[in-house]
């Protein structure tokens, strides 16, 4: 697998939805070792870019490639990826679950997933169905922090869960993600989340409007990420 | 990763499963007893022969259950929630559907073959001798010839047909997003009739080039009937493979997770 180059390219990348265009040509390249915010409103294509990445869906015109191939079984092998939505069996407990992780993904780490549950006061014998919608969120977290991943895509981590969560669970990502790693975190809380970033890049109507650096952007117009969305996107 | 697969399949089905065939037991074990027991009166015996009404019907129920719960277990696991986790497993579709397939249809037949031993419990056990039984059987048999192999296979190939159309209608429902079961349901109807229709025009055009009356004629004879069975079947296995190949093909080329 290409480990020089970019982790991401888009070329072309369109997806439509009854002659809708949830992405409309969209070109972008994702650098290694970066924490990427991609920032939007809703509605504006993150959700769909993400789930193109990790091949829930087919582009209708296009090309994606993670780290050189099309989303694949190979891919799949070395992207890590936190859904917006609960994907977890009612039935299963916390541990069970790991064990399924550790049985697919060979870059899971068990022992960093227990160490995080230990520290977010999760019981892992601790069955989903009784659990809150906040703390299925955290566990699904851990499992995708728990991977040593070559790209980790984050949708809207942190919108479900409180302020005070919302910082232990981005300093979670940053402490916990492979070295070398492309982080790339969906969100419209750019607030919260502007000060992990490395990169932004916003997006609306299905389309790529800006993608830089947060230090230029910073420099470039004297406003913070989160004051230059707010321009950007104001109704 | 194919043995993981089947691993966790039948990790998640097994308790299902085993929960249901308890019941079967339950069932099977109230209604051996009370059809065992010799009471002279015709109360009792209308109180029976209606528990025993119930307990075929009971049997039609679990086997309706068994295949409903495969179809359930597709869905939930493949379209829906969990199948943000289970497509972005490192693993082929065709290994996910396969999986799934081969579970689903060995549950299905410890469905019938227990089926078959509560039925052996309830009207057997108690009320004839074991030799009477095999006497009986293997009187039936001889009198059935080749029909009992043609039944076994037709039910076999069968099964295997069902399924297989069951997981192709949800895999064509799954790309009209929010309406994903009711374009399931309309597609396992579409298919069923196109599918149907292909095949009677088939074995239709077998009778006219090896002729209506010739046909018709050896449909009277075991070896006749069998042999029409065995082909119909035959055409079965070929459609419930290219449905598994199809299946993976919409769910390769035409997911849409949303």
């Amino acid at each position: 697998m290409l480990k020089d180059g970019y982790v991401v390219e888009c070329r072309g990348l369109s997806k439509m939805y009854k002659g809708f265009p949830a992405l409309n040509k969209v070109d972008v390249q994702l650098e290694r070792g970066k924490i990427i915010g991609l920032v939007g409103p809703n509605g504006s294509g993150k959700t769909t870019l993400i789930k193109l990445l990790n091949g829930l869906l087919v582009p209708t015109e296009g090309e994606i490639l993670i780290n050189g191939i099309a989303p694949g079984p190979e891919t799949k092998a070395r992207v890590s990826y936190l859904p917006d939505n609960n994907y977890l069996s009612n039935w299963m407990r916390v541990e069970q679950m790991i064990e399924f992780y550790g049985d697919f993904y060979p870059d899971f780490d068990a022992k960093k997933a227990y160490a995080m549950l230990e520290s977010l006061g999760l019981n892992p014998k601790q069955k989903f169905k009784t659990m809150s919608k906040g703390m299925k969120e955290k566990v699904q977290l851990v499992l995708v922090m728990s991977r040593e991943a070559d790209l980790y895509c984050l949708d809207e981590p942190i919108a479900g869960v409180d302020p005070a969560a919302r910082d232990y669970i981005l300093r979670t990502i940053i402490s916990n993600y492979a070295e070398g790693a492309t982080v790339l975190i969906s969100t419209h809380l750019i607030a919260d989340v502007e000060k992990v970033l490395d990169e932004v890049v916003f997006i609306r109507n299905g389309e790529i409007i800006r993608h830089t650096s947060v230090e230029e952007l910073r420099e470039k117009y004297d406003r913070s990420v989160d004051a230059l969305f707010r321009e950007e996107f104001k109704c | 990763m194919l043995g993981k697969l089947l691993k966790h399949e039948w990790k998640a089905t097994a308790r299902r499963y085993g929960l249901f065939y308890l019941i079967l037991a339950s069932i099977t074990l109230f209604t051996a007893i009370i059809h065992a027991i010799p009471v002279d009166n015709i109360f009792y015996t209308m109180g029976e022969t209606s528990l025993i009404v119930i307990y075929l019907i009971s049997l039609f129920g679990v086997i309706f259950c068994s295949t409903g719960m495969a179809i359930v277990r597709f869905y939930k696991n493949m379209v829906s929630d969990e199948g943000y986790l289970t497509f972005t497993l490192p693993v082929k579709v065709e290994q996910l559907v396969f999986v799934k397939f081969l579970v689903a249809y060995i549950w299905q037949l410890v469905t019938v073959i227990l089926c078959v031993l509560s039925l052996f419990s309830v009207f057997v056990v108690g009320h004839m001798k074991l030799g009477e039984f095999f006497d009986g059987l293997s009187y039936l048999t001889d009198m059935a010839g080749k029909m009992v192999p043609v039944f076994i296979v037709m039910m076999l190939i069968s099964m295997m047909y069902q399924l297989m159309i069951y997981y192709l209608s949800i895999a064509i429902g799954q790309r009209f997003g929010n309406y994903k079961i009711l374009a399931s349901i309309i597609a396992y109807c579409a298919l069923s009739f196109a599918i149907e229709l292909v095949l009677m025009l088939i074995i239709l055009g077998i009778f006219g080039a090896v002729g209506f009356m010739e046909m018709a004629e050896s449909m009277y004879t075991v070896d006749g009937m069998a042999g029409f069975y065995l082909m119909t079947m035959g055409l079965s296995l070929v459609v419930g493979i290219v449905a598994y190949f199809v299946t993976c093909q919409q769910l390769k080329k035409k997911l849409n997770l949303v």
